[in-house]
Parts: structure tokens; C-alpha cells; sequence
């Protein structure tokens, strides 16, 4: 059985050119001996709040679709949108991550994007005590 | 102890029978009613159950006298330090005529009583030719037994009473289930062989142990592990614990309580021969003989089932019902109330984690078999090491996020699977059966996320952390489901060759390996499958093909292990690293959010 693939795949660095052309998320491929993901950060649009930072990572048992985990802000404990927020379990350890719909992984970085962007939409105006006006 | 004469006194029925086990009244007629009085011994106790004799074999005797050995005040006193019981008096024969104590056995046993100042009472227990006075208990053919209790009073003082008593029957069910209870020994036996251990269990004298402030009485079972019954003294109103536990230097070292269900208005006989095969693990002779021809021995076989509620439950017992002799149970739920109508849970489980519940119910049907529990999520067990030495993967969890994470791990292992999920009311069910050997389809690729199969299911519930919610069904419709994949489950189980499993070659052969099942008439695109064929009726099925996906990480052709413990460390290493950076050793402000907490909070 091979190992994971640790380095970026050369097809999401043609799909982040793409879509962030100027790498203004600063998406930065994640390399560890046993992971393989992107880390990247969106401005929220409330003003006063500090840019959400997301860690998103392949998962060989979803099919190699990304799971993504909220790396700022830390509401792990605070709140999260319940219904696209779910609790996997990496190597025994319990991991928040937003999902899709039926707790869907993101099957490539263009779907990470969306979910981590739809989240954060959501999340900043809550934060900003305003109503989203929306449910993912 | 003598022979003067004294008249017969009524018996105190405000104090309760004194209890003494069939196997105690059947040495006292051996030993000594058998042989001319005076023939005399101390008697020993577990709590209220008087149980083991200790003959005077170093007294000197008379027709009409008994005058007690120094030496079996001795052994009495190596007996209690040694933890066979407690002195609860002496019983000794009288001479024709004379069936209750003279005033020197009550001054002997005053004296006594004074020597002993922890104990509350003795008993004197008279044994004469005769038949039995109201209140007497028998003994042999021939004799009578009289009890009568010498009770502590003021200083100096003691009052004799006579009681009545009742025969445990103890050492007959047990020796109907196998089991030898030694209710005697005498000061020579003691000296040469008790006090070393004799080597054979069934030679050994009970212990006594106290649980919850109860002494009972640790009977060994004859097995080939370390086995034990710990009986009550109410026996048979309050039933026996089963024990097992691992051999250390030749006693039980670490003990493990096993399910140990009492019924005390049923016969006590089949109960406590239960608890003996439970505790010795010993199959019922013959259970299997009707399915053996079809699957063949199983006994060797251990199989994890992930969820054991309707669906892993079911199938859980008719592997067990079938042989299977070992299983994983993994499952973080406790038994609801709404589990009775489905699953093979009683109203005693409720409240109880199911993997214990299942056990006990498992161990109920065979006592041989040997249950793993983990309550916790599947996720937070260590798969890949809970898959070792495992024959076959039943998934039938409601998180389908962890069920592809056990399935991914089972594929990449070797092992194969049976996974069984319902779908909406139950209308319908799937049984996927994935097989690395045979190179079928994994899981994932047959079922999970974005397949038709997903659209089937109910929606996850957020609030269960996107696990399926419980779906409004009837048990039969589920079973229906739970048999086809516990079928298949023995099938694998059993082997191509087997009856049971010849039935999957064709199955697997054409990779047909998911099997939709409809448990109503006309569902989904069934209506259109069997259109115009009224003579068919739910149950259906349909075995539709699965090829693996290419590039599937669990049975593609390039595959990728599952993530593994390392990752985990990886991911929260990288999370604290954002959150806690190293330049600083408390957490960064979490933004401005404080101020918007509290109605969030409330949520």
C-alpha cells in the first residue's frame, strides 16, 4: 500500500491558481510524515475580527476528499453552525471539521473554499452579533 | 458433650432458621451418626450458612460423653485464618433419648463463648436416634438434629434457646451441575493435606470472601481457566455470582465478575449449573449440532461488530447462536428505552453501555463465548489494533463518517466486511459485503457519500454529531434486513466451500456485492424492476454490481492507508501552533468576541 501523498498535487495547484491567482489566502501546503492538506486564511467581512484560518486536509477514508479543520478563531467549545460542523476522528483523535451537506467532505479545494467561506460568512456576523440572514 | 438429661424446650421462632447445606446434614450422618455416640465437631459458617465440619478426631469419647480436643480449637483456629469460615458452635451425638444439650454441653459452650469474645453466639446441635420433633431437621434415615443457640448476654450471663433450622440445598445443585462442594474435614485430614492445598479443585475447602459487606462462599468450578462461585448465604432466594479470573501462582489473582442473572422463583438447580458453565466458559453440549453441518466450527472465530443496536445486535446473536466464539463490541451508546422494540435488549439493560448489555445476552446463549466491549465512538478506538486476529468486520454503526473510517481500515487490514444500514423507515435496507481477497469493491465505493445509497438513508442529526437519527420502524421490517447480512456474515465466516457460503461465490465472483433489500412492496425503483409480476410481494432483493473506483484510496489501485495515530497528533500539532503560537505562552485573544458570547452561548 503506498504511502500518503505528502506534497501539494500538481492538480490543486492548478486549481489555486484559479481561484486565488495572487495567493491572497495565503494557501501553504501542509507536509508532515503522515498528512497531506493546505492551510489558508479569509478575511471576514465584519471589520474588527482577525482573518479565519483553515487547515484543510486529505482523508484516504473519504475517498481522499478534504476535511477542514477551523484553525482560528478557536470556538471549538464556544459554538460552531451545528449542521456544518460535524466531529471526525483522526487517528483516534477527535477533530471539529466543517462539512457539506450529510456531513460531506469537500472533494477539492474549489468545494473547501466554498465550505470554509460559506462558514465564515456565517460565523463573522454572528460574531458581529448581526443576524446571517442565511443557514448554510 | 454429656448426657444429662434436659426437657425439651419450645424454639424461639423470633430467630431465624440457622441454615445448614444439604452436604453439611449428609456429613454429619456419615461421619457421625453412622458410629455409636459420642462423636463430636465444630462447625464453621459463611455469614448465615452454616457449611463445613471439622470431626474431632483427636477427642476422647465416651457412651455418654465428648470432651473436646485442644486440638480442634487449634484447627478451628487455622481454619478461620485461613478463611474457610467463621466458628458457629459444635454438634456432637447423645445417646438414645436425649435429643437437646445437658448443662454441661451449655457450660462447655459458655466457656467457649467466653474464650471467643468476637462472636455474638454458638450453636449447639444435638444429634439423636429418633424421629424428628417439630422444629428438628433429619439426618439419614435414623436421626434427628436439634439446634439451640447459646446468645451473649450481660456479663457473665448467656441464654440458651432453641431454634429451628432449614436445609440449604446447596451441595445437591451443585454436584447436579458438576461441582463438588467439601462440606467436612477432620483435625488429621486438615493436618495432612488442607493446610498445603490439595491439588485437585474439586478436594479443596471453600473460602469465604465478602463482597458489599457479604461474606459468600468461593466454590471452585472444575474448568480449564480460573472459575468460581461465589455463593450467597440466602442461597437459593439470592442467587451466586460467576466469577473467572487469570491463573497467578495458583490462586485467583485478578478476579472478573461475570453476568450473573438469579430468577429466585424459578428452580434453582438449571440457574446455578448456567453459572457454572458461565464461569468455567463451557458451551452447551450439542447447541451447535443443528448448524455445524452448514457452517462448521466456528468456535475459533472472532468477529468485530461495530454498533450493537437494532441491526448489530441481531446479528450479533445469531453468530453467536451459530458458534462464532469471540467478538469486539464496539459501541459508546447506553440502552434507551426505545431500543426494546428492536433489538435483543431487556428492560434490565436499560441505562446499561450496549456493548455490556450485548455481552451479557451473548454469554447468556453460550457462556464460551468471549465479548471485547469498547464504549467508546468507533473513531477513539484504536482500529487497527482491534482489528488484529479478527476474521470479519460486521459495520452497523449510524455514523456513516466512521463506519467509512472502519471500513477503510478493514480493507486496507484484509479483512472483510459486512456492513448493514436501513434506510428510511425501513422501508428498504443494503447489505454491502467487501472482501479484499476476492478484490471487490470497498464500502465507500459501494455505498457511501454521494452514491444512490446516501440519498436513501434519513438525514444525520447534528445534534447526535451527524450520526442517523433513530428512525420511527418496526423490528421485523429491520430484521428482515440484520438476517440477510448476518447470512452472508456466516457465509464468509464458513468458507466458498461451505453450504452456508456457497451461495456468495456467484455474488462475488460477479462483484454483485451490494444487496438492496426491500422490506415493502413496490419501493423505489423496485416497482419498475418487478413491474407486472404480481405474484411478487416484499421481501425483495436486488444485488447490484460494484467495481472498485480506480482511484479509491481504500480498493483502488493505488491505495493510501487510513489516517493513523500519528495524523492525529499532526493535526492537533498544527491547531496549537495557530492558537497558541510559541513567542507567547498563553492563548491569543479569540478575537473580539467576548462581548457577542453571551447570546451565542445561550443558543
Amino acid at each position: 500500500m503506498a504511502a500518503p501523498q505528502l506534497g501539494p498535487a500538481a492538480a490543486d495547484v492548478e486549481v489555486l491558481r484559479r481561484l486565488d491567482p495572487g495567493n491572497a489566502e495565503d494557501w501553504t501546503p501542509v507536509r508532515t510524515g503522515h498528512l497531506s492538506g493546505w492551510t489558508f486564511r479569509l478575511i471576514p467581512p465584519f471589520a474588527g475580527q482577525r482573518p479565519f484560518v483553515f487547515l484543510a486536509f486529505r482523508s484516504p477514508s473519504d475517498g481522499n476528499a478534504f476535511r477542514i479543520a477551523v484553525l482560528e478563531p478557536d470556538m471549538d467549545t464556544e459554538y460552531g453552525h451545528a449542521p456544518h460542523m460535524i466531529r471526525v476522528h483522526v487517528g483516534g483523535r477527535p477533530v471539529p471539521v466543517i462539512c457539506g451537506p450529510r456531513g460531506r467532505p469537500a472533494a477539492g479545494l474549489a468545494e473547501v473554499r466554498t465550505h470554509a467561506a460559506k462558514w465564515m460568512a456565517y460565523t463573522s456576523a454572528r460574531l458581529a452579533g448581526r443576524n446571517p440572514g442565511f443557514s448554510l | 458433650m454429656t448426657a444429662m438429661l434436659t426437657g425439651q424446650a419450645a424454639a424461639d421462632l423470633t430467630v431465624g432458621p440457622i441454615r445448614i447445606t444439604d452436604g453439611l446434614v449428609r456429613v454429619i450422618a456419615g461421619r457421625l451418626a453412622a458410629v455409636p455416640p459420642e462423636r463430636g465437631a465444630a462447625l464453621l459458617a459463611a455469614g448465615r450458612l452454616v457449611h463445613l465440619l471439622v470431626e474431632d478426631t483427636s477427642a476422647r469419647y465416651s457412651r455418654a460423653s465428648w470432651d473436646i480436643s485442644a486440638a480442634l480449637s487449634a484447627t478451628v483456629g487455622q481454619l478461620e485464618a485461613a478463611g474457610h469460615g467463621i466458628l458457629a458452635g459444635t454438634v456432637h451425638t447423645h445417646p438414645a433419648g436425649i435429643p437437646d444439650p445437658s448443662g454441661t454441653d451449655t457450660a462447655t459452650t459458655r466457656d467457649a463463648l467466653q474464650l471467643n469474645p468476637h462472636l455474638g453466639e454458638l450453636m449447639i446441635a444435638v444429634v439423636t436416634e429418633g424421629a424428628p420433633r417439630e422444629h428438628d431437621l433429619p439426618i439419614g434415615p435414623g436421626h434427628r438434629m436439634s439446634l439451640h443457640l447459646l446468645r451473649r448476654g450481660m456479663p457473665g450471663q448467656a441464654s440458651l434457646v432453641r431454634v429451628r433450622g432449614t436445609i440449604v440445598p446447596l451441595a445437591g445443585d451443585l454436584a447436579a451441575a458438576g461441582i463438588t462442594l467439601v462440606s467436612a474435614t477432620s483435625i488429621v485430614s486438615w493436618h495432612r493435606t488442607g493446610r498445603k492445598g490439595p491439588t485437585r479443585p474439586e478436594a479443596r475447602i471453600p473460602t469465604i470472601v465478602t463482597l458489599n459487606h457479604t461474606p459468600r462462599l468461593a466454590v471452585p468450578v472444575p474448568a480449564s481457566r480460573p472459575a468460581a462461585l461465589f455463593i450467597h448465604p440466602d442461597y437459593p432466594q439470592a442467587g451466586p455470582i460467576a466469577v473467572t479470573g487469570r491463573q497467578d501462582a495458583g490462586s485467583l489473582a485478578v478476579l472478573q465478575p461475570l453476568p450473573s442473572p438469579w430468577d429466585p422463583v424459578a428452580r434453582p438447580g438449571p440457574q446455578l449449573a448456567a453459572l457454572a458453565r458461565a464461569a468455567a466458559g463451557r458451551r452447551i453440549t450439542g447447541s451447535t449440532r443443528r448448524v455445524w453441518p452448514l457452517v462448521g466450527a466456528l468456535s475459533r472465530r472472532r468477529v468485530l461488530l461495530a454498533g450493537a443496536g437494532s441491526v448489530g445486535s441481531r446479528i450479533a446473536e445469531d453468530l453467536v447462536r451459530s458458534g462464532v466464539g469471540a467478538l469486539t463490541v464496539i459501541d459508546p451508546d447506553l440502552v434507551d428505552p426505545a431500543n426494546l422494540a428492536r433489538t435483543v435488549y431487556r428492560a434490565a439493560d436499560i441505562g446499561v453501555p450496549k456493548p455490556d448489555a450485548l455481552a451479557r445476552h451473548l454469554q447468556a446463549i453460550d457462556p464460551a463465548v468471549v465479548v471485547v466491549r469498547h464504549t467508546v465512538p468507533l473513531g477513539a478506538t484504536d482500529l487497527a489494533r482491534a482489528l488484529a486476529g479478527v476474521c470479519l468486520v460486521i459495520a452497523a454503526t449510524d455514523d456513516m463518517t466512521e463506519q467509512a473510517l472502519l471500513a477503510h481500515h478493514a480493507y486496507a487490514a484484509g479483512v472483510p466486511l459486512v456492513a448493514c444500514a436501513l434506510y428510511k423507515k425501513a422501508a428498504a435496507g443494503e447489505v454491502v459485503l467487501s472482501v479484499p481477497a476476492a478484490k471487490t469493491a470497498c464500502w465507500r465505493c459501494a455505498v457511501g457519500a454521494g452514491t444512490p445509497s446516501d440519498s436513501y438513508r434519513p438525514g444525520p442529526d447534528y445534534g447526535l454529531g451527524g450520526r442517523l437519527p433513530g428512525e420511527s420502524a418496526l423490528g421485523p421490517s429491520i430484521h428482515l434486513v440484520a438476517g440477510i447480512a448476518a447470512s452472508a456474515a456466516l457465509g464468509l465466516l464458513a468458507g466458498p466451500a461451505s453450504p452456508a457460503g456457497r451461495h456468495l461465490k456467484r455474488l462475488l465472483a460477479q462483484r454483485r456485492t451490494l444487496g438492496l433489500i426491500a422490506t415493502t412492496p413496490a419501493w423505489g425503483f423496485f416497482k419498475t424492476v418487478f413491474a407486472g409480476m404480481d405474484h411478487q410481494h416484499a421481501p425483495q432483493s436486488v444485488w447490484v454490481r460494484v467495481d472498485p473506483t480506480a482511484d479509491c484510496p481504500a480498493c483502488g489501485t493505488d491505495p493510501v492507508p487510513p489516517l493513523d495515530t500519528p495524523a492525529g497528533s499532526d493535526i492537533a500539532r498544527i491547531i496549537r501552533a495557530h492558537r497558541y503560537p510559541t513567542s507567547s505562552t498563553t492563548p491569543p485573544d479569540p478575537l473580539s468576541t467576548a462581548k457577542f458570547l453571551s447570546p451565542l452561548v445561550a443558543r
